[in-house]
């Protein structure tokens, strides 16, 4: 470990808050993964701007260290730490995309995957270089245990506007109001001819009369 | 002295500007310039057709737009976008918001150090331009602390400005500077001149000029131990990255319990949480927590 590093990851226990976020925004700058560990110590420190700096530190270092530290804490019962985290990953953007599809989507914890499909419902598209494995793995969510995940899972292909996703989005038609709705705002997002074309198709009588209304309006929008 | 003077004739007559009309001039200040006035500004953007329709003497909202795209389009357009970029600078500019800071914050924060013994003020006017706002608030200290001579009072006024800083230093000023400065301060802080309004040792004596640029982080770490900070009308002209940076370095030039003052059209809530939000009269100031 570097003289340097040592020097401050030492001022990080300074009782002074500028010292410690001094430190901070240089630890961020010497871009060495050993400060992660005492980074996400700080994203605990009662100071709002302690955290706040970490948050900007680890979005700095962005490695797939940092990546793996902070998925967890998606799923903390510490408001300001799940919120801290989710941040995190989403502003480190496409090179967190292969740890959270890898690890995250197929955590343990239906917290973690529901903060990643929300996530994923929310990257700019341009920046989605990883498209295909990203709507592979969230496609696997459809079937998630926790029917709030389901509907991340669909509200997310619909936000990723991939066509070939529609007849499996129909698929789903048949469970619950909420699912039945979520499919159909998603297939609307998708948006496009195909997209009209599939709602034009729905059998409105298996459909619950709430989700009939958005048929109608979902295929007037397009 | 428990008020701070005022000058009633500087109050702006009523000249009303609806949504709809700041939506029409954002389109025009696009379209001339390129330069987007969200919503967020607009307390900002009326204030600055309201002191254009004053200018050129035209009551209406209406009128004014007329006079914009018809009858004087180079030259009040012109005028108009210098207003929009120009950062003007006067004495006892913003006044309600000097005034909460006088006879609110101001009363409350000595009577607190006070009570440890604790006889020093420092405060920061960051991007301090030609020098009116350190000396206002030299003013204001020493109008509104009690006994201000026994004080150890210190104003930092820096800019990224050699020029300005010059100016600031000559302290010498027109009318157009003095305009909302009551008599009283007049005859108390400053000499008439032929060349203008001289700012006397008086109002000069705590003040210290120094050139910096607000994102430049090692030099902004110098800047510590303030119980006030003054970065009025400055974050507006930064892009968001560079405004956090800023902030962020304002409170830590902060000691616990100190104040952070912005622009009327300035915000701190989309870039960090890490301020107390504390409503002064018709104005919010923050607060680093102590």
């Amino acid at each position: 470990m570097s003289e340097k590093l040592n020097e401050l990851l030492d001022s990080l226990k300074s009782s002074d808050e500028s010292e410690r976020r001094y430190a901070i925004e240089d630890l961020a700058d010497l871009g060495n993964d050993e400060a992660v560990t005492a980074l996400m110590e700080c994203l605990r420190d009662p100071s709002v701007a302690i955290r706040e700096a970490s948050v900007d530190a680890l979005v700095k270092l962005g490695s797939s260290t940092v990546c793996e530290a902070v998925l967890p804490c998606l799923g903390s019962e510490n408001v300001s730490l799940r919120n801290d985290a989710r941040e995190i990953l989403e502003r480190i953007g496409p090179p967190s995309f292969p740890y959270l599809i890898r690890n995250g989507l197929r955590s343990s914890s239906s917290d973690v995957r529901k903060f990643i499909l929300d996530i994923f419902a929310n990257i700019p598209l341009s920046e989605n270089e990883l498209k295909t494995e990203i709507i592979s793995a969230v496609m696997e969510r459809l079937e998630d245990e926790n029917e709030n995940n389901r509907i991340a899972a669909i509200e997310a292909l619909g936000h990723l506007k991939h066509k070939k996703v529609i007849p499996v989005l129909c698929q789903y038609l048949s469970e619950s109001v909420w699912i039945q709705c979520a499919v159909i705002r998603a297939i609307q997002e998708i948006g496009g001819s195909e997209a009209k074309s599939a709602l034009q198709k729905i059998d409105l009588k298996k459909l619950d009369p709430y989700a009939v209304e958005y048929v109608g309006k979902a295929i007037q929008e397009i | 002295m428990d008020k701070l003077s005022y000058n009633p004739e500087e109050s702006s007559p009523e000249q009303n500007i609806s949504p709809q009309d700041l939506e029409k001039i954002r389109s025009l200040i696009y379209k001339e310039t390129g330069m987007l006035f969200e919503e967020n500004k607009n307390y900002y953007l009326t204030s600055r057709i309201k002191q254009r329709m004053t200018a050129v003497q035209v009551s209406n909202f209406k009128d004014y737009y007329h006079q914009l795209i018809f009858e004087d389009r180079q030259g009040e357009i012109k005028s108009f976008i210098e207003a929009i970029t120009i950062n003007e600078t006067y004495f006892f500019r913003d006044f309600p918001q000097l005034q909460g800071f006088a006879e609110n914050v101001l009363p409350i924060y000595t009577k607190k150090k006070n009570e440890k013994s604790d006889f020093s003020i420092k405060l920061w006017s960051a991007a301090c331009s030609t020098g009116e706002e350190p000396y206002t608030l030299s003013i204001i200290l020493q109008e509104m602390i009690e006994n201000s001579e026994k004080w150890t009072l210190r104003i930092d006024a820096t800019d990224i400005d050699r020029k300005v800083l010059a100016t600031a230093k000559d302290g010498l000023y027109g009318e157009r500077s003095m305009k909302d400065t009551p008599l009283i301060y007049r005859q108390k802080y400053f000499q008439e001149t032929s060349e203008g309004w001289q700012v006397n040792s008086r109002a000069g004596q705590m003040i210290q000029f120094k050139e910096l640029n607000l994102i430049d982080r090692s030099e902004m770490r110098k800047m510590k131990g303030y119980d006030f900070v003054f970065c009025r009308n400055v974050l507006i002209y930064f892009d968001d990255e560079s405004r956090k940076k800023v902030v962020a370095a304002l409170y830590d030039a902060l000691i616990p319990g100190g104040y952070l003052f912005l622009g009327h059209s300035e915000s701190v809530g989309r870039i960090t949480a890490a301020f107390t939000l504390e409503r002064v009269g018709n104005f919010l100031c923050y607060k680093k927590p102590e």
